[in-house]
């Protein structure tokens, strides 16, 4: 099942190569060579660098305020950085234009991705922070270390994968982001790669340079684990968590983050209100329904489908670890970097000529998605499987259970909140999603984000606020979700320590 | 002999509940001071502020003469130098033996620095370990390195929070005396933070015992053992059989005959006596009141039930002559008993 | 081992239909579901169905043949059908610009259209093989903010943006295919080489944006003075705001000058469904002409009279151009992109 979650996942990758051969490699190469390509992916690169970075410190912090300090509103201030996720980038991009003339470029960019990646981070970073031992920094306290050293030498090794592993899903996300950067006008790697689809139909360089990030990826995934670092054994026995006590920093600290959570929920959303009582455009609430209920179906199947195949691939990843499964693993990432409309054109063209039957149904939608987000579930999935004792298995299978249901009874139970998590930050995704689905989809089903896509393509703005509200609303679901289970982790923690004192 | 420490009417409550009241304590250079207390007494949080974890609601603390809380004096945990050994050692994962040690050694020169190491891996016999990572050490060998670790920058005082809990008996032992050994042989002042009341009588040169946020008796070991403060302290402390009497003629009256009080007493006050199941002698007597109904063999030693006409004991025997159950015996106290007047 | 594979397939597939049985029982709710044996087509629609929707009900209503349309960004929809292969879905391609047109009728996809269709529209807005036909039309504007640039400061050419002037004022769409459509006019009519002058100029002068709303929106603002744009934005964003609240205003260029290069939206029939024919027909009929007039603020190709306020179809001095020359775009991009105005 893992196998098959993989060939499916890599199978872009064979129309990537299909397309290539037919161009031939001459072309390849001038097309890649050109001087204006370096710019693009200069540019590309650039703003992958700077959104992981900003991405992790803004997401980091907001991790360390709400884990780790004695604030106050901290749920609330919890519940303020998840919540971005619910917001498209590309919602974000429309709604500061509207409000803010000439905000485009490169720091728009950036900002506006920044909104949309940090929040990966901070579910990231939080879980890691709960889950380290906070004794370890008050023995680093006792023995002399200022703040500064107790987060860069204790705190940070604890916390490095996961921050990491944040930024290097916030830097794919950068690099295949289309929607924000076409709003905002600064020009990528992926732009070119839509141009190159819409102005000259020409397949076969758009393929060659969604090849390029391919190999960018390919060159990040290596990377990675030296960046994070080798992973810690953690103690998993008893974990106390002491809350730092902010004192004269408390009020500075509180206010950058409600700043930042103005800027990145405020702002849009203030400006999309705005959009729905400014303009003249009428809504069909019939429209709007029949959209919901898409939205939400394509997102709970979406969840589903992602979270058992990421559960086969964590699996097998966790419980039967080689290089070949490491490798399994890995090969997910490659096609996360690919634009939406590449994976979609893929799928186009490999179901029509392998399964003609599954085109332009569900099916195929679900496939795509699976690609698109299958390395977010097993992101979310494969801390919680890795976590529950083996030693269970085994008890389990003296206890005769047979394999299968050693995992339906101590494997799924344990790594339940997990799972929750991958299915909720999958549909959350989903929800969002639109070229793949614009392409795929069975034909005449609309969703939230192609009826936002459709109304906003004739600057019908206030006939597209409701779906963009609706779509933030509704994403805003499993993005509380996603937080509540973290922060659930915290509160049964503090449990075990009242239970202690 | 100068005061380490020095607690002045500390007070904290955490969530509404008052969990320290008005605490005092004054702990001398060298000293080893166990402060024992069930769950729940708030011995963990007692240790939370004096290291500056934490800070309390009212009160003052002296660290090395030094005054580090009062109100609106808070010394920061980094600037006490207290070391803290926390339960299940918390050494930091990504870091080996050698520099766990030298953590908190970065203000001293490379080369001394080396020798320091050295020198608490000699102490707590870990020679040959410095590059190990923590999770390939044993339950024992993270103590010793996470008590190294509090030593190494001379700290004034060493803080010890249940340190042993998690470990097997057997491991305990030999720990509990290996740490007493090096703590002793560098002069360090310890405060030892624990439930297991042999740990306490065991390392500690003096026993605090913490019970509902109050030091109920402060005192050394066998002090805090042979004279318990009070009733609750005595079945706290270890077992007691307690027993009413009444006292006539410098004499206590009660169930088991005539008993000698221990304590002064006022001639005619009622009360209970505590007696620790050593304390009594059961002498076999086919004629004698009592008959054996219970009994738990240890070996050296056994623990035997007597029903009595009136009431139940418990008594310790000598193992290989300790008696079966069934049989009849008379039932002595040796020695004098604690008398505590209602 | 091989019974281990075997198991983990069909626990694979099990899991896949079981998922897949949730999306149906979750039911994607269609507007229209044609029922078999009804007379039905499927559209891809370039075209947006905010603009169109009603257009295709109005078709169904009149010939009973039910519509099953798939909208998506045209040039998007033309690299799908190219992709399909030979498991072509759509009975008929419904697009924005004679561009993608074009370009699917270059890979041979497209069937001939019947000769009564094309008959219909003159030569100038359809395809010389006889595979597509326009069927609205639109106009390039200069849609400028009469507070910043006066009517008498109007350039007379497109070519007179390239002053100096206008630096930092102008605004452009090079990625928008109305805009390379519009300069790949420029090359066939002026040459390669001034189209090449012009485009230099136009990156040092203008600020460039993805979309003609983008434009239009920025002028209303003031942040730039003028922006070259399709006509019917105007009517859009009128729609939206309030043809009161409207700032901007629209102008032509000189008669003849390529700056008022008239595009079309054309449809292609894919398959060989009469019914397909029978939908490229009437869309050249009159209600559907009426339609484009009225609704989408187009020109009808058949004769109808323009909306008011516009000057009529065939009183744009439109510069003389084969639409189909448009479909020779790579040269054109090729030329932007070496201006630097696109990758």
């Amino acid at each position: 099942m893992a196998v098959v979650a993989v060939l499916i996942s890599i199978s872009p990758i064979s129309y990537l190569a299909i397309r290539l051969a037919e161009f031939g490699f001459d072309k390849v190469l001038e097309n890649v060579f050109r001087s204006r390509s370096f710019e693009l992916l200069g540019n590309s690169l650039l703003l992958a660098a700077a959104v992981s970075v900003s991405a992790v410190a803004v997401g980091g912090f907001q991790a360390w305020l709400t884990a780790r300090t004695s604030i106050k509103g901290k749920a609330v201030f919890a519940v303020l950085s998840a919540l971005p996720l619910a917001m498209p980038s590309y919602v974000t991009a429309y709604s500061f234009t509207a409000l803010f003339g000439g905000f485009k470029g490169f720091f728009a960019a950036w900002l506006v991705l920044t909104i949309g990646t940090a929040p990966y981070v901070y579910l990231a970073v939080s879980a890691a922070l709960i889950r380290s031992d906070a004794a370890t920094e008050e023995v680093a306290r006792s023995l002399g270390a200022g703040r500064w050293r107790v987060f860069s030498q204790v705190t940070w090794p604890t916390i490095r994968p996961a921050a990491v592993s944040g930024a290097m899903l916030a830097a794919l996300y950068a690099l295949s982001d289309f929607g924000a950067v076409s709003i905002l006008s600064f020009d990528t790697f992926t732009r070119a790669i839509y141009s190159a689809f819409r102005s000259s139909f020409d397949r076969s360089g758009a393929a060659s340079l969604a090849a390029i990030l391919v190999v960018l990826t390919i060159a990040l995934l290596v990377v990675e684990p030296a960046l994070r670092g080798k992973a810690v054994p953690t103690d998993s026995r008893v974990r106390r968590t002491s809350l730092i006590n902010l004192g004269w920093f408390a009020p500075i600290a509180a206010t950058v983050a409600g700043a930042w959570a103005f800027v990145s929920l405020v702002i849009p959303t203030f400006s999309l209100i705005r959009w729905n009582q400014t303009g003249l455009s009428n809504v069909d609430s019939g429209e709007v329904i029949r959209a919901l209920i898409n939205s939400v179906g394509y997102a709970f199947a979406g969840g589903l489908v992602a979270v058992i195949f990421g559960f086969a691939v964590s699996l097998l990843t966790v419980r039967w670890k080689s290089k070949l499964t490491i490798a399994f693993d890995r090969s997910i990432w490659l096609t996360h970097a690919v634009p939406g409309i590449v994976v979609a054109l893929a799928l186009v063209f490999l179901s029509n000529r392998l399964l003609p039957q599954i085109y332009q149904t569900s099916t195929l939608v679900m496939i795509a998605y699976l690609i698109l987000f299958l390395p977010n579930a097993i992101t979310a999935m494969q801390t919680p499987i890795a976590q529950a004792p083996r030693a269970l298995d085994e008890i389990a299978a003296s206890l005769g259970a047979s394999r299968m249901q050693t995992i339906r009874r101590v494997l799924v139970p344990i790594a339940g909140p997990g799972i929750l998590a991958g299915a909720a930050l999958v549909s959350l995704s989903v929800l969002k999603e639109l070229p793949a689905t614009l392409l795929l989809r069975e034909t005449g089903v609309e969703t939230l984000a192609t009826r936002l896509w459709s109304e906003t393509s004739v600057s019908a703005y206030a006939a597209a606020a409701p779906y963009a509200l609706l779509l933030v609303v509704v994403a805003g679901i499993p993005a509380w979700l996603l937080n509540r289970q973290v922060r659930q982790s915290a509160k049964f923690d503090l449990n075990s320590r009242m239970e202690r004192e | 002999m100068s005061t380490v420490l020095s607690l002045h009417s500390i007070s904290k409550a955490i969530a509404g509940n008052q969990i320290l009241k008005n605490l005092n304590l004054d702990v001398q250079d060298q000293e080893f001071v166990a402060i024992l207390g069930s769950s729940g007494s708030g011995k963990t949080t007692l240790l939370r502020l004096i290291s500056g974890f934490d800070a309390p609601d009212a009160g003052e603390i002296f660290i090395g003469g030094q005054q580090v809380f009062t109100k609106g004096v808070n010394v920061s945990a980094e600037e006490r130098r207290v070391g803290f050994v926390p339960q299940d050692a918390a050494l930091f994962p990504h870091l080996s033996v050698a520099k766990n040690i030298e953590f908190g050694l970065s203000k001293m020169p490379a080369a001394q620095r080396v020798l320091r190491v050295a020198e608490l891996l000699k102490l707590v016999d870990l020679v040959g370990y410095q590059e190990r990572m923590p999770h390939e050490l044993s339950g024992g060998q993270r103590h010793r390195v996470a008590l190294a670790r509090a030593l190494a920058p001379k700290p004034q005082l060493i803080l010890l929070d249940e340190p042993f809990s998690s470990l097997d008996a057997e491991l305990r032992v030999r720990l509990r005396e290996d740490v007493r050994n090096v703590i002793t042989k560098t002069g360090t002042t310890a405060i030892l933070v624990t439930h297991d009341q042999e740990e306490a009588l065991s390392m500690a040169s003096r026993v605090a015992i913490l019970r509902d946020g109050e030091f109920a008796q402060i005192g050394n070991p066998s002090e805090i053992y042979q004279a318990p403060a009070d009733v609750e302290m005595a079945t706290f402390l270890g077992d007691s059989c307690i027993i009413n009497g009444v006292v006539k003629d410098n004499k206590i009256v009660t169930d088991l005959g005539l008993l000698t009080p221990l304590n002064k007493v006022t001639n005619g006050t009622t009360g209970r006596v505590a007696i620790r199941p050593e304390n009594f002698y059961l002498q076999p007597n086919p004629n004698g009141e009592g008959e054996v109904i219970g009994r738990q063999y240890f070996g050296h030693d056994a623990l035997i039930e007597v029903q009595l006409p009136k009431l139940v004991i418990q008594a310790r025997a000598n193992g290989p002559f300790a008696p079966e159950i069934g049989m009849r015996v008379t039932v002595w106290v040796r020695g004098q008993v604690n008398f505590y007047t209602d | 081992m091989n019974i281990a594979i075997t198991r983990a397939f069909k626990i694979g597939a099990a899991a896949l239909i079981a998922a897949l049985a949730t999306t149906s029982l979750s039911g994607c709710v269609k507007e229209s579901t044609p029922t078999s044996g009804e007379q039905s087509i499927s559209v891809y629609s370039g075209r947006a169905e905010d603009l169109v929707a009603d257009l295709l009900d109005q078709f169904t209503t009149e010939t009973g043949i039910a519509v099953e349309v798939r909208y998506a960004d045209s040039a998007a929809l033309a690299a799908q059908i190219l992709e399909e292969g030979s498991n072509v879905q759509a009975d008929v391609f419904f697009s924005q610009d004679a561009g993608a047109l074009g370009a699917v009728s270059e890979a041979g996809a497209f069937k001939n259209l019947n000769p009564d269709i094309t008959a219909l529209v003159e030569d100038q807005y359809k395809s010389k093989d006889n595979t597509w036909v326009g069927v609205s039309g639109r106009s390039r504007v200069l849609s400028y903010n009469p507070a910043k640039v006066s009517e008498a400061e109007l350039p007379t050419s497109v070519f007179d943006l390239a002053d100096s002037k206008w630096q930092g004022k102008i605004g452009v769409a090079p990625t928008n295919a109305s805009f390379q459509s519009a300069v790949t006019a420029m090359r066939v009519l002026e040459g390669e080489q001034k189209t090449i002058e012009w485009l230099a100029a136009i990156k040092k002068n203008a600020v460039l944006y993805e979309k003609n709303s983008q434009i239009l929106e920025a002028i209303e603002t003031g942040e730039i003075s003028a922006g070259l744009i399709n006509h019917y934005y105007w009517y859009e964003r009128a729609a939206e705001v309030g043809e009161e609240n409207m700032t901007s205003k629209m102008a032509w260029f000189a008669a003849g000058d390529v700056g008022n290069l008239v595009n079309v939206a054309g449809v292609g029939v894919l398959s060989d469904k009469p019914e397909a024919q029978t939908f490229a027909k009437w869309l050249l009929g009159t209600s559907a002409q009426t339609f484009f007039v009225d609704k989408t603020a187009e020109y009808s190709l058949t004769g109808l009279a323009a909306k008011g306020g516009l000057p009529a179809l065939n009183q744009i001095a439109s510069p003389k151009i084969d639409l189909s020359a448009l479909s020779t775009l790579a040269k054109t991009l090729d030329l932007i992109r070496d201006a630097g105005l696109t990758d």
